[in-house]
């Protein structure tokens, strides 16, 4: 009944950047500056060092058990019990993803550019498109983030070559001012958003239909997603200088009002919005998605589908009621994150790399 | 009173939608899609009424948050 979805490993890549973007383009920079200062550029590359072994991690891991998703590796690892509850716990971390990154957009919107809507209707009418594509399946968002893939990066070089004329070099200076040890600490902070939350995409191997090209597409989308984070990073440092960007909620917004082309192209930080807007639909869809298999795998339901509307009702409250103001997310999104994503991003995922290779998979399954 | 009419929208249309996939005799599957949608249409309700609900953020600062604390002072 339910029909087999597959994905190439392009669109894969693909999902991957928007993964890797989304959300996390609007807000990395401050976070970035707020810890290594001036070098926060260094500290997303060194970011990017790290998510590349992750990614080798995940990868070898899928490699092992020939490109099953995440929810049967599980339950083939750690036994039928132990796997349903460790199954269910990334229900809910995939889904409390989920609600952050929602009310993420609800909070840009809200404060920045529709200041008189509820959020309540923001976030409905942002669901909406979010339930439909869950509902059609990997298959047709994939195909809809080829659509817009070009979109973004045209937009996102617009954005990068009209800022050009604004760079003032002596704000990246000096370079590695701060120290070693500064530049390690700051890249937690993108280590934390980003990277470990990627493992949630090893839901999605088995859609892949070349599962020997996994690795190289998984480890292409990684470099291209964090390049443009790292670019992103740098031009908000250089333009904006180091307290304007750690001050600043969304610096790459302030970033994209601060471009003035000879008084007359003016107030395109709408670009950034819409960058931001469809790499966000990308991620929140693939964070419910996953939410919505383990879920279903959790409580052995066959048809993940059907539970797509009601998950989504209650995705919706618990949105609304994450966080009741801007600077309890930062506190979370900054301090308790961190180890909150590490639980689900490195180190279960390391035992079950570990578990395999004591224990050979077995190639009947 | 406008989010109550827009959940009991949502309801019928997701139940006019799904009555297909409900009519199967899979009973798991169609008891956790009424437990769900009532969950979601309880914590609707409560959020109207201005309940405080319980958020899960807290419970997860209260447990991760000593380790993260580890972790950063690491490197410091």
């Amino acid at each position: 009944m339910i029909k087999e979805e597959k994905i190439n490993s392009r669109q894969f890549t693909l999902l991957v950047i928007m993964f890797t973007v989304g959300s996390s383009i609007i807000i990395i920079p401050s976070a970035l500056v707020n810890e290594s200062r001036q070098d926060g550029w260094i500290s997303a590359i060194l970011a990017m060092i790290i998510g590349l072994l992750l990614v080798w991690v995940y990868t070898t891991i899928g490699k092992r058990y020939s490109g099953k998703s995440l929810p049967l590796i599980i339950e083939q690892v750690m036994g039928k019990k132990l796997g349903k509850l460790i199954i269910l716990l990334y229900f809910f971390f995939s889904f409390t993803l989920a609600a952050l990154v929602l009310r993420n957009f609800g909070d840009f919107l809200n404060t920045k550019i529709m200041v008189e809507t509820p959020l309540e209707a923001i976030h409905i009418m942002f669901l909406i498109p979010i339930v439909y594509a869950v509902k059609l399946g990997i298959e047709t968002y994939s195909r809809v983030a080829e659509i817009t893939f070009p979109f973004i990066l045209l937009l996102l070089f617009l954005l990068m070559v009209l800022s050009v004329p604004q760079i003032e070099l002596t704000n990246i200076q000096p370079i590695f001012g701060e120290g070693i040890k500064t530049i390690t600490g700051g890249s937690l902070a993108m280590i934390g958003v980003p990277i470990f939350e990627l493992f949630i995409l090893t839901t999605f191997f088995s859609t892949v239909n070349e599962p020997k090209n996994i690795k190289r597409s998984f480890f292409i989308g990684i470099l291209i997603g964090c390049s443009i984070l790292i670019l992103i990073t740098l031009f908000t440092i250089l333009i904006l200088g180091v307290h304007l960007t750690g001050l600043k909620m969304f610096p790459t917004y302030v970033l994209a009002k601060k471009i003035s082309i000879a008084d007359f192209l003016q107030r395109v930080e709408i670009i950034v919005a819409a960058v931001w807007g469809i790499t966000l639909f990308f991620k929140l869809v693939l964070c419910f998605h996953a939410s919505l298999i383990m879920f279903a795998k959790g409580f052995s339901i066959k048809n993940y589908r059907i539970l797509v509307i009601p998950m989504s009702i209650i995705l919706f409250i618990y949105s609304l009621i994450a966080y009741p103001n801007s600077a309890y997310f930062i506190e979370f999104a900054t301090k308790t994150w961190l180890s909150f994503g590490m639980t689900f991003g490195l180190v279960i995922p390391l035992i079950i790399l570990i578990i395999s290779f004591i224990k050979k998979p077995s190639k009947t399954n | 009173m406008i989010l109550a009419s827009i959940i009991i929208f949502i309801v019928i249309l997701s139940i006019s939608i799904e009555w297909p996939l409900l009519k199967n005799k899979e009973i798991s599957q169609t008891f956790s899609y009424f437990s769900l949608l009532a969950l979601g249409i309880t914590l609707t309700t409560l959020y109207g009424l201005d309940v405080k609900l319980p958020n899960p953020l807290d419970a997860i600062t209260y447990l991760f948050r000593p380790i993260s604390t580890g972790i950063f002072n690491l490197f410091k």
